[in-house]
């Protein structure tokens, strides 16, 4: 497990606009990009979050609030959802995880 | 001051009530430092994981940089907020920092080439929106655990005090960015209320009866954590708070808006 790497993925992928159409054309190839920059490596649950977009399993594994929020918005509005529907979903999927640690 | 990104666009806008109070807040304090004719801005902000990263990760950073930008083009996405820069004071930097060597009570990291984020570039734009004032940016950690605790934010502003009268390199007035309970990325985000209005009646008590004491004891990392999973950045009221000592209380409320209680603390000689 690598909060690290989590947060590291989700701060290459949200730093530019590129980035964020390279991460959402190709998440995979994203996370093999940021890993290959990194001692460290993703479980294969974390690559599978980041591969389907999943903010609440990021959430439950402890990804940092705020870089999530601002990942999620840059890969989600405005093309699959509104802000406010994104967040409105958020809360829904963040509920059931209550505050998981995300200390690194 | 706060520097929740969204005001910027927000405020933009017309007939937008509940923001009232928080604009004329952002005029009264632009006309406080003006009369105050200061010759430099230390400033004292926590950057969202921009300029910094757990990469490696200060406790407190001092930029002593010439020119300074700000903000990051994600910022311009996703708030709109406009890009900038400002003078530094290296030299005034550098006396912060101790000299060449660092002052024994702060082991301060320092940075040669940074960039601020929001949570400077907010009320700098709103204070100062000509820049013409040089800025000294301190970053503090109160983003990512773990982080200095309150006594800590407390003992900064004690030395930040002392450090710019020995400085005596003219007029300084300190500006911190700050939140009181607020929550992003959590299931509380964007309720439209606070998170904890009973732990922001106590941090505004703390700051307005100069309880430095009960801050320290209660701004625990777990109580503001319960508060809102980014109220950490309260701490740097109370830099603000502990340089003010001799100061007299001009302003010092949470003004309820949508985003919550926003911070406006105001200390001064008269």
């Amino acid at each position: 497990m690598s909060r690290y790497l989590i947060n590291k993925v989700m701060l290459m992928a949200d730093s530019t606009d590129d980035a964020i159409a390279q991460f959402k054309q190709d998440a995979g190839g994203f996370v093999d990009m940021v890993e290959a920059s990194s001692h460290e490596r993703l479980s294969p649950g974390e690559r599978a979050a980041f591969e389907a977009w999943d903010f609440g399993a990021l959430y439950a594994l402890g990804a940092h609030p705020y870089i999530l929020w601002q990942f999620i918005r840059g890969v989600y509005v405005p093309d699959r959802m509104s802000a406010p529907e994104l967040s409105g979903e958020f809360i829904r999927v963040a509920s059931q995880h209550g505050y998981p640690d995300f200390a690194t | 001051m706060p520097h929740t990104p969204l005001l910027w666009r927000e405020l933009q806008a017309q007939h937008l009530a509940d923001l009232a109070p928080v604009s004329a807040h952002f005029a009264d304090f632009r006309a406080r430092i003006e009369a105050l004719r200061p010759d430099a801005v230390v400033m004292v902000a926590s950057d969202h994981f921009r300029a910094t990263s757990t990469a490696a990760m200060p406790a407190f950073m001092i930029g002593k940089t010439a020119v300074t930008p700000a903000t990051f083009s994600n910022e311009v996405r996703a708030f709109d907020i406009p890009q900038f820069q400002v003078q530094g004071d290296p030299k005034l930097a550098r006396a912060l920092l101790g000299g060449r060597s660092l002052t024994t009570e702060f082991d301060f990291g320092y940075s040669d080439e940074i960039r601020l984020d929001h949570a400077f570039a907010i009320p700098l734009l709103y204070l100062r929106p000509d820049h013409d004032l040089p800025v000294v940016p301190i970053f503090t950690n109160a983003t990512a655990p773990p982080m200095p605790v309150a006594q800590r934010f407390i003992e900064l502003g004690t030395y930040l005090n002392r450090a710019i009268d020995n400085a005596g390199d003219g007029r300084v007035v300190i500006v911190v960015s700050a939140h009181l309970a607020f929550e992003i990325g959590g299931p509380r985000q964007f309720s439209g209320l606070s998170p904890d209005p009973e732990f922001d009646r106590e941090a505004v008590r703390w700051l307005v009866e100069r309880d430095l004491e009960g801050a320290a004891a209660g701004a625990t990392f777990d109580r503001m954590l319960q508060a809102g999973n980014v109220t950490h950045q309260y701490l740097n009221l109370l830099v603000a708070c502990a340089a003010a000592e001799g100061l007299m209380l001009q302003v010092g409320e949470g003004t309820a808006c949508r985003h919550g209680n926003e911070p406006f603390f105001a200390w001064s000689s008269a």
